[in-house]
């Protein structure tokens, strides 16, 4: 019987222990893991965006949960900052999820977080890239392309990032397979605004063959040939290009143009068929990327801001009055002082009123000075890229608007010690910040942007412009061939525009003597901007502005000037009529 | 005309100054409209509470002269009440005349607005105290016009600056702060907490309780009379 009782006795430890062991495993699987991958193969460059993608796996038992991440910049001698992004994934179910994202100071590890909507933590993981970082850009290689370049990272163009600013960090790109729509799409708009890509193209060419590849290539009606030894190379008509290296069977082995601001090569052959040693003196020729920035405008438009402040002549005369006021009534209350009462009171009645008329704070009162220059490209495809610059009258914490999803880069200065923080934390519109009064902070942010414009030459004398940005422009120009035409201002919708080739001046002397032309200063300092990134004098070309300044009371007050510059390349229906 | 009613030629004077200085001082708080890249790159500094810590000071100074010149013009027997009406007059008027800087100056700390009408209460409450402490130091005087002079405008200068100087010298203590008129000025203009404000108007509201309050001492000057 004892025996008995003692075998049931071990029978129920054992499955209590079994279930114990069950529960514990169960609540072990139940934990939500995270991997990231960020940059291009781990690399990531301080200073310029990089695409991050972040593997959630275990995910059960909560609501939309998100992706934060808190990069610590800095070190005690240098000072510190906490910078924290939030992605804009509501995260309910397993999957990669990838975003763009600025990296600030890869010497730091890089936490990656996964919050509840009570702000509870429910994994971390932690990124070291140390390693892996790079202190300026670095190229960016197909897989297919041997790696001649240390600092390159090779990564599989299949997992290519479809935000254009996700290149940021590329110095190059060298594409030599055939990629989805959206990834050719991310590339022209990266070259557009100043990216730099490599081609790869040979007996490759028609299955990579796409109508933005179209767009891109320095050739026209590309076809493929065989030189005398049999090497198939890409062969076409030169659009606006120049050949900058030879094969050694005669044929043009590299062919480099600009579009936009950026720059295409292309190699005519195959990139297995190049050595290292070709891939070396081709990426020598190489034009690096280089973005166009708009931090030098934004912050000399910004420094031109006048301060709205009281008037200090008005203090004198309060003073003359009240100092005149007192005298008399001093004087007046010898016979009746009633009457002497009766008299300061109104004179100082009076003086408060207009007083408060003359300081109203709504109209007075600016704690932060906001001036945000967006520059709108369009060439086949829209991009636009925005700079901010901020002067601080407050020491308060202010939150900046921004669009859904995009997370701004700031500038951050290479000592961060002092008074002033540099902490921010960025949500899905908005990033939060403080600057101490009497200092600056610039951010910028890269957007796409579909086509807004439709712009086409009808005649010498007339252009038809479809504006679907929904802003009405105070000033516009067209360049046609290097001469620029004046309109008065482009209104939303489809309308029809004259020009007089009489009036017309040449870009040249249209941007030397801005005062000449009525430009204002942020006109003509975009003006030249956009000359110096873009071919502005082949083609037609459509420059317009608007200008908005206003003040915005929300937590605080503030003077913001938004600035849209907008550059399109219109078609040239009469010509090729 | 009584010599130290408000119209009076000695009070003209006193009126003048402070509607001047206070003036100036305003005048002073306002941000010269510099273009923002010249203000980024100079180092000068423009305070906006400029204003209102000169106002506390100049105010108290004020009411100093004014406590000793009400003290020279009457009997040590004047009745209390009438007493402090003659005060009150005085600190009214004074606040009266600057009336048109405090909304002129509503611009200088927009955040700060509840703040400027509680530094104008605690500067009507410490004036009364200072007009006070004036009178008695004056009864005291025993005709020696220099050292109660010196009495009284040391006893100003040493309510202004002892706790001010203790209250920064360490920063369990920065309590202490809030008893001087240039410290409480500036904790309101940045936010004063509760326990501030009421060590604030505590210390001149005790004053002015006790010096009312307190039995009378009759000087010789006015037993003589």
């Amino acid at each position: 019987m004892k025996r008995y009782l003692y075998s049931r006795r071990a029978q129920r430890c054992s499955i209590a222990c079994v279930a114990g062991l069950l529960l514990v495993s169960a609540s072990v699987s139940a934990q939500v893991e995270l991997s990231v991958q960020l940059g291009f193969e781990n690399r990531v460059t301080p200073g310029h965006y990089a695409p991050i993608q972040v593997e959630v796996r275990n995910v059960h038992g909560f609501g939309a949960a998100r992706l934060r991440i808190i990069q610590l910049v800095g070190n005690e001698w240098r000072g510190e900052a906490t910078i924290q992004q939030e992605l804009g994934h509501a995260i309910q179910s397993d999957g990669v999820y990838e975003a763009v994202i600025p990296i600030y100071d890869p010497l730091n590890p890089i936490v990656v977080e996964l919050v509840s909507s009570t702000d509870t933590v429910l994994a971390s993981t932690t990124t070291d890239l140390r390693g892996t970082m790079r202190s300026s850009p670095y190229p960016v290689l197909d897989k297919k392309i041997a790696r001649f370049d240390d600092r390159a990272a090779v990564i599989d163009m299949t997992s290519l990032p479809t935000q254009w600013w996700a290149f940021d960090s590329a110095e190059t790109l060298w594409v030599a397979s055939p990629l989805p729509s959206e990834a050719w799409m991310a590339i022209s708009q990266w070259v557009l605004a100043g990216g730099s890509v490599v081609l790869l193209t040979g007996s490759e060419f028609y299955r990579m063959d796409s109508p933005i590849l179209r767009e891109l290539l320095p050739l026209s009606n590309p076809v493929l040939a065989d030189s005398d030894r049999g090497t198939t190379y890409l062969s076409g008509s030169l659009k606006d290009a120049t050949i900058s290296m030879l094969s050694s069977e005669g044929f043009p082995l590299l062919i480099q143009a600009t579009h936009g601001a950026g720059h295409v090569s292309l190699v005519t052959m195959q990139a297995q068929s190049l050595s290292v040693e070709t891939l070396e003196s081709i990426g020598e020729q190489v034009a690096s990327s280089r973005l166009i920035t708009l931090r030098d405008p934004t912050e000399y438009i910004l420094g031109e801001q006048k301060i709205v402040a009281l008037n200090s002549l008005f203090v004198l005369a309060i003073i003359a009055v009240l100092a005149l006021g007192v005298s008399t009534c001093a004087l007046i209350a010898r016979r009746s002082p009633r009457m002497a009462w009766i008299i300061l009171l109104v004179v100082v009645a009076g003086l408060a009123v207009s007083s408060g008329f003359v300081s109203n704070p709504t109209t007075h009162v600016v704690d932060l000075y906001a001036i945000n220059t967006t520059l709108y490209v369009e060439v086949q495809f829209g991009l636009s890229i925005r700079y901010s610059s901020l002067y601080s009258q407050t020491n308060n914490p202010f939150m900046q608007p921004h669009k859904e999803g995009i997370i701004p880069l700031l500038f951050l200065p290479r000592t961060l010690t002092g008074m002033d923080s540099y902490d921010s934390s960025t949500f899905s519109e908005r990033t939060d910040m403080r600057v101490l009064s009497g200092k600056m902070r610039h951010w910028h942010a890269y957007g796409a942007a579909s086509s807004m414009f439709d712009v086409r030459l009808l005649s010498e004398s007339t252009i038809r412009i479809g504006n679907h940005y929904a802003l009405d422009f105070d000033a516009s120009w067209v360049s046609i061939d290097g001469m620029v035409h004046s309109i008065a201002g482009i209104a939303r919708g489809v309308h029809e525009y004259s020009l007089i080739p009489e009036s017309a001046v040449r870009l040249a002397v249209f941007v030397d003597s801005g005062d000449a032309n009525e430009l204002s200063m942020p006109e003509l300092m975009l003006i030249r901007e956009l000359r110096e990134s873009f071919p502005l004098d082949k083609g037609v070309w459509l420059i317009a502005f608007a200008d908005e300044e206003r003040i915005s009371a929300r937590e605080l007050a503030q003077k913001v000037r938004d600035i849209t510059v907008v550059a399109v390349q219109g078609e040239d229906v009469h010509r090729e009529i | 005309m009584r010599s130290d009613s408000v119209f009076s030629t000695s009070s003209l004077q006193a009126y003048l100054s402070l509607t001047v200085l206070c003036g100036i001082a305003l005048a002073l708080s306002i941000q010269p409209p510099l273009r923002i890249a010249a203000l980024h790159a100079s180092d000068v500094f423009h305070p906006p509470s400029l204003f209102h810590l000169a106002f506390v000071l100049l105010f108290g100074l004020f009411s100093v002269n004014r406590g000793a010149v009400i003290a020279a013009n009457t009997s040590a027997r004047i009745l209390r009440l009438k007493l402090m009406f003659r005060f009150l007059t005085h600190i009214a008027y004074g606040l009266l005349l600057l009336l048109p800087y405090f909304v002129y100056s509503r611009a200088l700390i927009p955040s700060r607005l509840a703040g400027m009408f509680i530094i104008v209460l605690y500067v009507a409450v410490s004036s009364l105290f200072f007009c006070l402490v004036s009178f008695q130091l004056d009864l005291r005087g025993d005709h020696r016009k220099r050292g109660a002079f010196f009495l009284r405008y040391g006893f100003y200068a040493a309510f202004c600056l002892v706790p001010f100087g203790i209250g920064m010298s360490h920063r369990s203590l920065s309590v202490v702060l809030s008893v001087s008129p240039i410290g409480l000025a500036t904790r309101i203009i940045g936010g004063a907490s509760a326990t501030e404000l009421v060590v604030g108007f505590l210390v001149p509201s005790i004053g002015i309780l006790w010096l009312l309050t307190r039995p009378r001492r009759i000087d010789r000057r006015h037993l003589a009379i």
